[in-house]
């Protein structure tokens, strides 16, 4: 290719178009704009610079994308048989999940800001990049792993959980983690285990009533002496104790339905299982149904609550879970005659004092909306005589037309 | 113009920057018209060169003869009134260049090359030439607005190192830094005969 001369003007034209001379020319015989002053100027550049605050405000507040799999569906389980080759999961955002032969990893949520995943069985090593914009967190039963952008691994067998951190750090929660949350470093690891059910105690049935015909044999209605070796902890009379006969003879003690016992008490083979377990199923359904009402999922939601209320109905947490049943009901499934109940669950089990205030008013609300006038009232007036100057009061009132 | 008003003749046209500005600084539009007269085509010329458009160009001269009337009273040598419009004209092209650039960032800029070097070649330019010189125009809109302008200064427009570092208002040192680095930039892509 031929080379351009030096200086390249040796071959450019030195005419210049006459056309645009007489533009100049007209351009600076022409009336010059009044010159904008300069209070005006300072105006508007600090309407410009309000605008580019705001336009960088919803720039940095913008939602971001979902995670989704590069290697296949976003929302599928997770699950590596047995014997064979770990599953390698990866995510949009560069970080992936590598389940153990044997594990199960069930994604619970893939929002724009929270990741959420359910470790049911096995092990699993997570590599969550750094710096996004979503919260990993990992469900395992005894404990909870929130992260960042990190890189750690979890096993969890039936009885316990084993958090290690490679890089990074974490966040672990868990009823049974000391202090109930732990920072782990690079290196550190923990290990949580649930503790042993309390041994199962000895009961000796009550000796069987002496045969009628026995001599001296008490009628079979009477009560039969006890045992020296009766225990004393689980049972407790049921109803007022009868006078005793004129020869002593104490009552017959009778089983009672469950009812809390001391902790150190040897519990039944029938004992509900230990209340940390307990708390730790029901925290596990909270947020599962927190997690699954975010997704708009409500039925999944309802169901998660509806499992804490059948199953743990004397955990402390169900109050909170029927009144979050209630405001879901009618909220977000419309179902006002589901939510009635579901606030009468909440004001009965007893929920915190700011939320049993807004029971008893969403309770008026739900049977306004099914046009039970009279049940409406009765139960406004119930808001009123514990509430008088409430904060729903007025609402309560539109609600009620009780004046 | 203003000439019907004040017809010059043949001396006055032939004065000196010297004298026309002085009587521009007194009052007399015929000698505002002159300087137009002797200037606007170098520098409509460069600046055409410098930015590639010579409509953008055209505004950019009417933007810098403007500036030089409304600073006339400052110029300590009357007599330098050409070299000191041309500074003003560099100026504002390098002005235009980041602004096109800001804009291109902003994907609002639409390029209008009516002007660029390969439209201003000579008739007797060679095919070979016309093709360096437009691979040379989309070259020269890569580089930063500082290097371009050194760059087509010296080579384009053949003026010395000491020229372009007073036109474009930098040192001997700096002139060199942006003419290399632009240099190095466009060797890649175009060749050129002489030295740098």
């Amino acid at each position: 290719m031929a080379k351009l001369p030096s200086p390249v003007s040796r071959i450019l034209r030195d005419d210049v178009d006459e056309r645009l001379v007489m533009r100049v020319a007209h351009g600076l015989r022409a009336p010059k704009p009044p010159r904008m002053p300069w209070s005006q100027r300072i105006q508007w550049a600090l309407v410009a610079v309000v605008l580019a605050v705001l336009v960088g405000l919803l720039w940095a507040r913008r939602e971001p994308e979902a995670l989704t799999r590069t290697d296949g569906p976003a929302h599928a389980i997770l699950e590596a048989p047995p014997g064979g080759a770990p599953l390698v999961a990866r995510f949009s955002d560069a970080s992936s999940v590598t389940v153990a032969p044997g594990g199960r990893l069930v994604p619970l949520a893939l929002e724009p800001r929270a990741v959420v995943f359910m470790l049911e069985r096995g092990a699993a090593t997570f590599r969550v990049t750094p710096g996004g914009p979503r919260r990993w967190s990992v469900e395992c039963g005894l404990v909870t792993v929130e992260v960042m952008g990190t890189r750690f691994s979890i096993a969890r067998g039936d009885d316990d959980v084993t958090v290690r951190v490679t890089e990074g750090d974490v966040l672990v929660r868990g009823e049974l983690v000391p202090d109930r949350v732990r920072h782990l470093k690079v290196g550190e690891s923990i290990t949580v285990r649930r503790p042993p059910p309390p041994p199962r105690p000895h009961v000796e049935r009550p000796a069987p009533p002496p045969q009628a015909h026995l001599p001296g044999a008490l009628p079979a209605h009477q009560p039969a002496p006890a045992t020296a070796s009766r225990p004393q902890a689980p049972v407790r009379p049921e109803a007022p104790e009868a006078p005793r006969p004129a020869d002593d003879t104490p009552p017959i003690p009778r089983r009672i339905p469950p009812e809390p016992a001391p902790a150190d008490a040897p519990r039944e083979a029938t004992a509900p299982p230990p209340r940390d377990a307990a708390a730790v199923r029901t925290r596990e359904r909270l947020a599962r149904a927190d997690l699954a009402r975010r997704s708009q999922d409500y039925e999944l939601a309802v169901e998660a609550l509806e499992s804490i209320l059948e199953e743990d109905p004397d955990d402390p947490q169900a109050g909170i879970a029927a009144f979050t049943l209630g405001a879901l009901e009618l909220d977000d499934l419309h179902r006002p005659e589901r939510a009635v109940v579901a606030f009468e669950a909440a004001i009965t089990r007893g929920v915190p004092a700011m939320l049993l205030e807004d029971a008893y008013a969403r309770r008026v609300e739900a049977l306004h909306l099914l046009a039970r006038h009279g049940e409406a009232e009765r139960a406004a007036r119930d808001y009123f005589e514990r509430y008088p100057k409430g904060r729903r009061a007025e609402l309560v009132r539109r609600w009620s037309s009780v004046p | 113009m203003h000439a019907a008003a004040n017809t010059p003749s043949l001396q006055s046209v032939q004065q000196g920057d010297e004298e026309l500005v002085r009587r521009a600084l007194g009052g007399d539009p015929w000698a505002k018209d002159a300087l137009f007269g002797r200037h606007v085509r170098p520098v409509l010329r460069r600046l055409t060169r410098l930015v590639g458009d010579g409509e953008e160009a055209a505004d950019l001269t009417q933007d810098a003869l403007a500036s030089a009337y409304a600073a006339l009273h400052r110029l300590r040598d009357p007599g330098a009134f050409g070299p000191w419009l041309m500074q003003i004209a560099v100026r504002r092209a390098h002005d235009a260049l980041r602004k096109r650039r800001l804009l291109r960032l902003l994907g609002l800029y639409q390029p209008h090359d009516a002007g660029a070097l390969a439209e201003l070649a000579v008739e007797g330019a060679s095919a070979e030439q016309r093709a360096e010189l437009a691979l040379l125009d989309r070259t020269l809109a890569t580089l930063a607005p500082a290097d371009r302008i050194a760059w087509t200064l010296r080579f384009v427009e053949g003026e010395q190192l000491e020229e372009v570092a007073r036109l474009t208002r930098c040192s001997l040192a700096t002139a060199k830094r942006r003419i290399k680095r632009a240099q190095e930039r466009i060797q890649a892509h175009v060749a050129l005969e002489g030295e740098a």
